[in-house]
């Protein structure tokens, strides 16, 4: 379980570290439930990035230990759904996590943006 | 549902290890994620057999799964254990702080209100002091004959059926130790109050897997503080130990309407416990079926049954701070007495419940709070007492831990110093105007080298608990299972039946023993 399920796109050691971020930045924007952050997350990474459940719900758990995130349940379809919201300690984390994200992509893309065919820094799109 | 998602799900749920409650929602939540995978599936048109497999599949085995799950739970344990332990270090810490500062007797200058003299030599013995400065009342101690005093606890000795304790009692070192005294004092005073055994026999089954796990999980949802804070109210005291979750309650106000408020309580411990089980993380607290059954066990039950824990009513401050000799009835009506005029003595009594034991007193000590040459009235010097072995001192509120002085009669203490020896013969001493310290040795060392007198003022508690471990199967209480100490004022033991069973005896034979005296 774990990354070994992530899609091979990327390699496990490039998402290692950035799932909670992504995690995050998905619930950053409106509530979710587990199985659509797992579909945004494919959207939109255009299927890069599939999040298997077994990887997702021990991570949003892990998450809501920290206090990033909160849950709480609504059946108002009918169906027992588990929701998910981000808290402010989650948007402080995510803020923080992301600048620290780019100001380390790009630092690797000065050092191997040269061996890279498509020659564009990802971080300044 | 479908019964591939069913078999599936529990599975899953057996291989968690966490409550049932959190295991249930776990399963609520992927039940919901791969039904709406289903349905999605099967909008795009894949057969449903076909797409339940595949989401399966892609689920992977129950037990990858359930080791995420559980590996969370684990971690946020461990958090919680450290958190645990590092805010206790903190509490521990301001709760020395505060109760130096807060020490009643403590006076920044001042001596303390009660001061002992102490007389080497035979412990029970009392009678005013060579030397003593005259005017000074004498206290209710000196009041009585030697001779009596010796009598009336060798009768009590007599008396005893419990022929190991008569035994060590007997042993002259014990008594020099002087802790038989202390013993005599505390159980004299638990018998006039109506002594009282609160037992419940159930509590005994209740078995945790880890202290730290209750500890956390309480800590996490606040039960075990609001507990607490409940049970304090209608005088209880509520501890963990020895895994399992101990309530003494004392009925020391005698009101009747304390049973009815505290089955009130009862119920709403209960249903705290409910809440600590239902939001519990980890293994399942498996007696949590006996926690329903238990019992507050009424004053009806004096001395009833072997097990369980036993309750000494809760000693009255106030009471006792108004009058000293209720507070054992060794302080007397040295209350409030100059202790510089006292003749000079060094420890002071301090707080109820403390028990002195006896101080020379003919001879000035250098290293008395009131004596200004010794420095220690200065709040912010934060000299070490002038006696040879005097424990460092620090300022107002500071804290000092000696070195273990070498000598056990330099107890110095001053106005808002703390001292606290670090080995028997230490100098170590407690207080601030007031304060305490133990030194067993001290009937052997009194008068060493300088010429500095000491004291050791034992509280009885203290002595209460090294004589049961001396007494009653003493190799016992080395074992971690052995729970032995005071807390909110009461006796706690948790311990095997028959261990309990001796101390039941135990005090029971006492309490015969003085009612034949």
């Amino acid at each position: 379980m774990g990354l070994d399920n992530v899609a091979p796109t990327f390699q496990r050691d490039l998402l290692r570290g950035s799932l909670d971020l992504m995690v995050l930045s998905t619930i950053a924007e409106e509530p979710q439930y587990g199985y659509s952050i797992q579909k945004r997350i494919a959207d939109v990474s255009h299927e890069q990035v599939t999040l298997p459940a077994g990887t997702l719900y021990p991570l949003l758990h892990r998450l809501e230990e920290e206090k990033l995130i909160r849950s709480y349940w609504e059946d108002s379809t009918g169906r027992k759904r588990k929701w998910y919201e981000i808290t402010a300690a989650g948007k402080k984390t995510l803020t923080a996590r992301a600048n620290h994200w780019q100001e380390y992509a790009e630092c690797v893309w000065r050092l191997v943006g040269q061996f890279s065919v498509k020659r564009t820094n990802p971080t300044s799109a | 549902m479908n019964s591939l998602f069913d078999n599936y799900l529990n599975r899953l749920q057996k291989q968690l290890r966490l409550s049932a409650n959190r295991a249930e929602a776990i399963t609520a939540e992927l039940r919901d994620h791969l039904e709406s995978q289903l349905a999605d599936l099967v909008d795009q048109g894949h057969d449903s057999e076909q797409a339940e497999q595949q989401i399966l599949a892609e689920l992977g085995e129950q037990f990858e799964l359930a080791g995420g799950f559980n590996q969370v739970s684990s971690l946020s344990r461990r958090r919680w254990l450290m958190r645990y332990s590092a805010l206790t270090m903190v509490a521990s810490f301001v709760a020395i702080v505060a109760t130096i500062s807060l020490w009643p007797e403590k006076s920044r200058f001042g001596a303390p209100d009660r001061v002992t003299a102490q007389q080497a030599g035979d412990p029970f013995a009392g009678g005013p002091q060579e030397g003593g400065v005259p005017g000074t009342p004498p206290r209710k101690q000196d009041r009585v004959l030697p001779s009596e005093r010796s009598s009336r606890e060798q009768s009590v000795v007599n008396n005893l059926q419990n022929l190991v304790l008569r035994e060590i009692l007997a042993q002259e070192q014990l008594a020099a130790a002087t802790t038989w005294q202390g013993l005599f004092e505390v159980l004299s005073q638990a018998v006039d109050q109506e002594f009282r055994f609160f037992v419940d026999q159930s509590a005994r089954d209740v078995d945790f897997v880890l202290d730290n796990e209750i500890n956390n999980h309480w800590g996490y949802d606040s039960v075990y503080e609001e507990l607490r804070l409940a049970l304090s109210q209608i005088g209880c005291a509520l501890v963990i130990r020895g895994k399992s979750v101990v309530i003494v309650c004392s009925d020391v106000t005698d009101n009747p309407e304390f049973r009815r408020r505290q089955m009130i309580d009862c119920r709403q411990l209960l249903n705290k416990l409910e809440e600590a089980e239902s939001n519990r993380m980890g293994q399942p607290i498996s007696s949590i079926a006996h926690l329903r059954t238990w019992q507050v066990a009424a004053s009806d039950s004096t001395l009833q049954g072997s097990g369980g824990f036993f309750c000494i009513p809760q000693q009255e401050s106030g009471a006792a701070k108004d009058d000293p000799r209720k507070a054992l009835g060794v302080a007397g009506e040295s209350q409030g007495t100059n202790p510089g005029a006292a003749g000079g003595t060094t420890i002071a009594v301090s707080g109820p419940g403390a028990i002195e034991l006896g101080a020379p007193s003919s001879v000035a000590n250098p290293s008395l709070p009131s004596d200004p040459a010794s420095g220690l009235q200065n709040p912010s010097s934060g000299l070490p007492g002038a006696g040879p072995g005097a424990a460092g001192l620090a300022g107002n509120s500071g804290l000092g831990v000696a070195p273990g002085g070498g000598a056990s009669d330099g107890g110095g203490m001053g106005g808002g110093a703390m001292g606290m020896g670090s080995s028997r013969g230490g100098g170590g001493a407690l207080g601030g105007g007031g304060g305490f310290g133990y030194d067993p040795t001290l009937h052997g060392t009194v008068n060493h080298g300088t010429g500095n007198r000491a004291s050791a003022v034992l509280t009885p508690e203290f002595l209460l608990l090294e004589t049961i471990k001396k007494t009653i199967q003493p190799s016992f209480w080395e074992s971690s299972d052995a729970s032995l100490e005071i807390v909110g004022g009461m006796l706690i033991i948790v311990a095997p039946e028959e261990v309990l069973y001796d101390v039941q005896n135990f005090v029971q034979d006492f309490d015969s023993a003085l009612s034949r005296q």
